[in-house]
């Protein structure tokens, strides 16, 4: 009788202090799957922007574009027709400007061969899976820096990743990201 | 047992205390390992796809040093030759891997080059790609219509009329022949009639007269001597009389002339007899001939007062001969000439009968007696009569040679028209042009990357040219010579030769320009990748014409390949004529690379470039000269001009044929143009103006034969367009002579010959260029092992799994 009475009331106390333990390990493990996830989703778009954007180099530099600074105009036929027929092009996909030679000023067009890769060049739609990923302030919160030394593009992005439960506000990850590629040049 | 577990479980559980965290453990512990493990195993998933990814990457970095000297030139990619690809790779590996963070240790990476241009599928892949666009562009802002132009080919290059018209003129040579060898036949027979038949006929006819005159003195004597008998003497003592003996060996010796005679005439007679049934037989046979000469040209739709001032005047002739021997030889000839003969010899017979009367004593038969009379004598050994043959026989027939000499006769005029275009055509085909002499590297064969044979080594020689105008000399000879066998002998040289001609050019179309027919039969997507793919030789190499001032059609200048092959002197040397063209070989030099003929390398395939040029120019000639012939043979002004020689137009328009192509040729290498398909013709009332204009600039056309074009041909007032199907420069002549002319295997061997050349020769202070290493792939292959999460070298030290990954990754 003693002994029940000591006792009563300990599985739920074992409970409440067992229990959420155990929760917050599914939850730790839930949340280390999405920041892995995000990583690597946003290490894949890093990947294949760069590659894009190492590749505008070669095409900027071998037409002679009428759109070009200075006194350059149309070389020859061929430049004329690839001049007309990318005047069409997806802008989160390609561009028609020399931004290798002055990647400092070159944010914008990183961030849109990023949202181009992320989600075919709908911001709207990669602001709302950069929130599903939980990355900090979604596009805005992710900067992007562009060197170019010589003739290899360095694109590095930076990034917090919120966890998916902010406890005591410790939830959110630092992530910096560096691809190398070389210009098409 | 039960007991045993039942005290283990009352001494360590104490109740109901720890149940819960016994459960959690017992039951969510394994969940949470497989949960564990699963993100474990995503976790590598994704560090497997992200390291083919930069993978992927780096080998793309590695491709992204490429020579630029061949993409600027060629439009080709290449990995550059100076860059080491494997430490390249390497590099761009190991500094994107750290993208991976622990979770990957990189074993062993390593890539190396792939798929070099040397292969020709590769090449020619890439040659495609880039020409989908620029050289498309180039031909539709020609204005190239690619159906059009293939039918056109087709109906140009077919050549059905010209062996329609080869044809017809073989029936004309058949004729003009046989009216020759007819001539020849009786001219030998008035020969053999007056030399032979004649006077055989006329000693026939003496030795009768005095075979009559012995024999009617035989008469009087034995007369005479009957008058003196006795009575009761024997009446053969008449022939012991000295006059009668007299008379009897006087008559043995006409009869033996006279039947000497009558033999020699019968042996003559036949003879002649066989040579007049032989021209009858000849003469029958012309009109089918002639027939058939008149059917062919019918049934050509090129037959025009060439063919038909021909035909016309050897009817005339053979009407002439024809009714000339109806006139002199009678129908019945055959017969009746039998009938003499047979006579001749029974007459022959008979006098050797009466050889045979003679007695032993040589006194006479009672053949001849005293009764005979003058009648007697004729009736029984008169002459045969021989009415078959005319006695005018020789004089009919000189009369109808010397007629028909008269039409071998032209006037001056017409003679003068005849030489002077024959001479122009002759200055034409000796004219300057065959090539640049700035433009004269013998490459060594070693620099080569492949060695090809040589293509357009034409059938047709520079001699079957002259040997044509050679002819067309020699019919004007014949033509005013006023003999007429001596005129259809130059008659029929000049038709065998050009038949001769007309034969060798379908033989040229058919052996060159093989590729036609393929295009025709594998339809419009075959066609149009040739016409990429040859476009590519065409715009993207210099030729003749451009090698100082055009460019690729991506803009790079063709006067830099000239500096880098060493090219100096920039006069105007464009020299040689088409005697030149046999004194280049196909041998090895000792420079690096063509100056500027390398379209025509593409085509020929020679080392020299003088050669390539000379030949390219010899098989533009030819490719002209088809393309002209039917447009020439069709044009009305060209025809009145020819019209103008009577029947020499042959011969007028045989060098207008001869002289246009090679009017078009000067223009087209010295950079100008012309219509694939003429309509207007340079030689003609209305084009003289036209060539005027086109060779402003030109000096190897002298300003005397400019003038003597005007001359022979008097232009038309006005300014009349020119008109034509495709106005084409010699850019455009050479696109389509590759594209006919060289099968696609052999071109792209001289593409990279080319491309082997510039390049070394480009690089040659920097590095050895190598075709076989200008790779356009990367394999990469790389080997990993995968760490686990939560790296602990206590526990784990070497992650579990290793991966290895290959990749081919190119342009």
């Amino acid at each position: 009788m003693e002994i029940c009475k000591k006792e009563r009331g300990s599985v739920t106390l074992e409970t409440s202090i067992v229990l959420p333990i155990f929760i917050f390990l599914f939850m730790f493990i839930y949340g280390l799957f999405s920041v892995v996830s995000a990583q690597n989703q946003m290490t894949h778009t890093l990947i294949q922007a760069t590659k894009s954007l190492s590749l505008d180099s070669y095409l900027t530099e071998n037409v002679d574009s009428a759109a070009e600074a200075g006194t350059k105009f149309w070389g020859g036929l061929s430049d004329m027709v690839l001049d007309i027929v990318r005047i069409d092009n997806d802008p989160n996909f390609t561009s028609q400007t020399d931004w290798y030679k002055t990647p400092e000023s070159s944010g914008d067009i990183v961030k849109d061969r990023f949202v181009g890769y992320l989600a075919g060049g709908d911001e709207s739609a990669a602001r709302e899976k950069l929130d599903n990923l939980g990355i900090v302030g979604g596009l805005d919160g992710i900067t992007f820096e562009t060197e170019v030394n010589g003739e290899s593009l360095t694109v590095t992005i930076k990034y917090e990743i919120q966890y998916w439960f902010d406890f005591l506000d410790m939830g959110k990850i630092p992530m910096e990201q560096t691809v190398t590629s070389r210009l098409w040049m | 047992m039960k007991k045993r577990i039942g005290s283990f479980l009352k001494r360590k559980i104490n109740g109901t205390r720890g149940a819960v965290s016994l459960l959690l453990v017992l039951v969510l512990s394994p969940l949470l390992s497989i949960a564990l493990l699963l993100v474990e195993s995503a976790r590598y998933q994704d560090v497997v796809q992200l390291s083919e990814e930069i993978m992927d990457s780096s080998a793309f970095s590695t491709l992204a040093d490429y020579d630029e000297y061949l993409d600027e030139r060629f439009g080709l990619l290449s990995v550059s030759q100076e860059s080491g690809i494997n430490a390249s790779f390497r590099d761009y590996l190991d500094k994107n891997m750290d993208l991976l963070g622990k979770s990957v240790t990189v074993n062993s990476s390593s890539a190396s080059g792939a798929f070099p241009l040397s292969n020709t599928d590769i090449i020619k892949q890439q040659l495609l790609e880039y020409s989908e666009i620029s050289v498309a562009a180039e031909i539709v802002t020609e204005g190239i219509d690619l159906d059009e132009l293939l039918d056109k080919l087709n109906e140009a290059l077919g050549l059905e009329e010209l062996e329609k018209e080869i044809d017809a003129l073989n029936a004309g040579v058949d004729v003009a022949s046989e009216v020759e060898k007819l001539l020849e036949g009786i001219t030998d027979t008035v020969t053999q009639y007056t030399n032979k038949y004649k006077p055989a006929l006329t000693a026939y006819g003496t030795a009768y007269t005095e075979f009559q005159t012995k024999a009617e003195e035989l008469i009087t004597a034995l007369s005479d001597a009957e008058d003196e008998l006795e009575e009761d003497e024997d009446p053969s003592v008449v022939y012991d009389k000295q006059e009668v003996q007299d008379a009897v060996t006087a008559l043995k010796t006409a009869r033996d002339d006279y039947k000497t005679a009558a033999t020699t005439l019968k042996t003559e007679f036949t003879s002649l007899k066989s040579s007049i049934e032989a021209i009858i037989s000849a003469a029958d046979s012309l009109p089918s001939k002639l027939q058939k000469f008149d059917e062919k040209s019918s049934d050509s739709s090129l037959s025009d007062q060439c063919t038909t001032s021909t035909y016309d005047w050897v009817k005339i002739v053979v009407d002439q001969i024809t009714t000339t021997l109806d006139a002199t030889v009678g129908a019945d000839f055959k017969d009746k000439s039998a009938e003499e003969i047979k006579a001749l010899g029974d007459q022959i017979t008979k006098l050797g009968q009466l050889e045979n009367t003679e007695t032993e004593d040589n006194t006479w038969d009672t053949v001849i007696t005293s009764d005979w009379d003058t009648d007697k004598i004729i009736a029984e050994y008169g002459t045969v009569s021989i009415t078959s043959v005319s006695n005018s026989f020789d004089t009919r027939m000189n009369s109808l040679k010397t007629s028909l000499d008269q039409q071998a006769n032209v006037d001056s005029d017409t003679s003068a028209q005849m030489g002077n275009f024959l001479d122009i055509a002759g200055e034409l085909l000796g004219i300057a042009g065959l090539y640049d002499a700035n433009l004269d590297s013998v490459v060594n064969t070693g620099k080569l990357h492949a060695n090809t044979s040589m293509s357009f080594s034409s059938q047709m020689s520079v001699s079957s040219l002259t040997d044509l105008i050679s002819a067309g000399e020699d019919f004007k000879d014949g033509i005013t010579s006023l003999n007429i066998i001596k005129a259809l002998g130059a008659v029929v040289k000049l038709l065998k030769a050009i038949v001769e001609f007309l034969v060798a050019i379908v033989s040229w179309v058919g052996e060159t320009l093989f590729n036609l027919l393929s295009y025709i039969a594998s339809g419009p997507k075959e066609w149009y990748n040739g016409l990429l793919l040859y476009g590519y030789g065409a715009y993207n190499f210099p030729n003749r014409t451009n090698y100082d001032s055009g460019k690729t059609v991506s803009g790079y200048s063709y006067d830099k390949i000239y500096q880098l092959a060493g090219g100096q002197n920039r006069a105007a040397t464009i020299t040689g004529t088409l005697s030149d063209l046999a004194s280049f070989g196909n041998a090895s030099g000792s420079d690096g690379m063509f100056k500027g003929a390398q379209s025509e390398y593409l085509l020929v395939g020679s080392t020299s470039e003088l050669q390539n040029q000379s030949v390219t120019f010899f098989n533009l000639y030819l490719f002209r000269l088809v393309l002209d012939i039917i447009p020439i043979m069709k044009n009305a002004e060209v025809s009145s001009i020819a019209a103008l020689a009577g029947p020499g137009a042959w011969v007028v328009k045989l060098a207008i044929i001869l002289a246009e192509p090679m009017l078009d040729t000067i223009i087209l290498v010295n950079g100008g143009k012309e219509f694939l398909i003429k309509q207007t013709v340079y030689l003609s009332y209305s084009g003289l103006v036209i060539l005027q204009n086109d060779l402003v600039g030109i000096t190897a056309i002298s300003s005397n034969l400019q003038d003597k074009l005007k001359d022979t041909i008097e232009a038309h007032n006005g300014t009349p367009t020119e008109k034509g199907f495709l106005d084409a420069s010699y850019t455009e002549h050479m696109l389509i002579l590759l594209l006919l002319g060289v099968d696609q295997q052999t071109f792209m061997q001289r593409v990279q010959n080319l491309v082997q050349t510039e390049a070394a020769e480009h690089y040659k202070s920097e590095f050895t260029f190598d075709l076989d290493k200008a790779y356009t792939y990367i394999d990469s292959q790389v080997t990993y092992t995968l760490n686990p999460m939560f790296k602990i070298d206590s526990l784990t030290k070497n992650g579990l799994f290793t991966a290895t990954s290959r990749q081919y990754t190119g342009y």
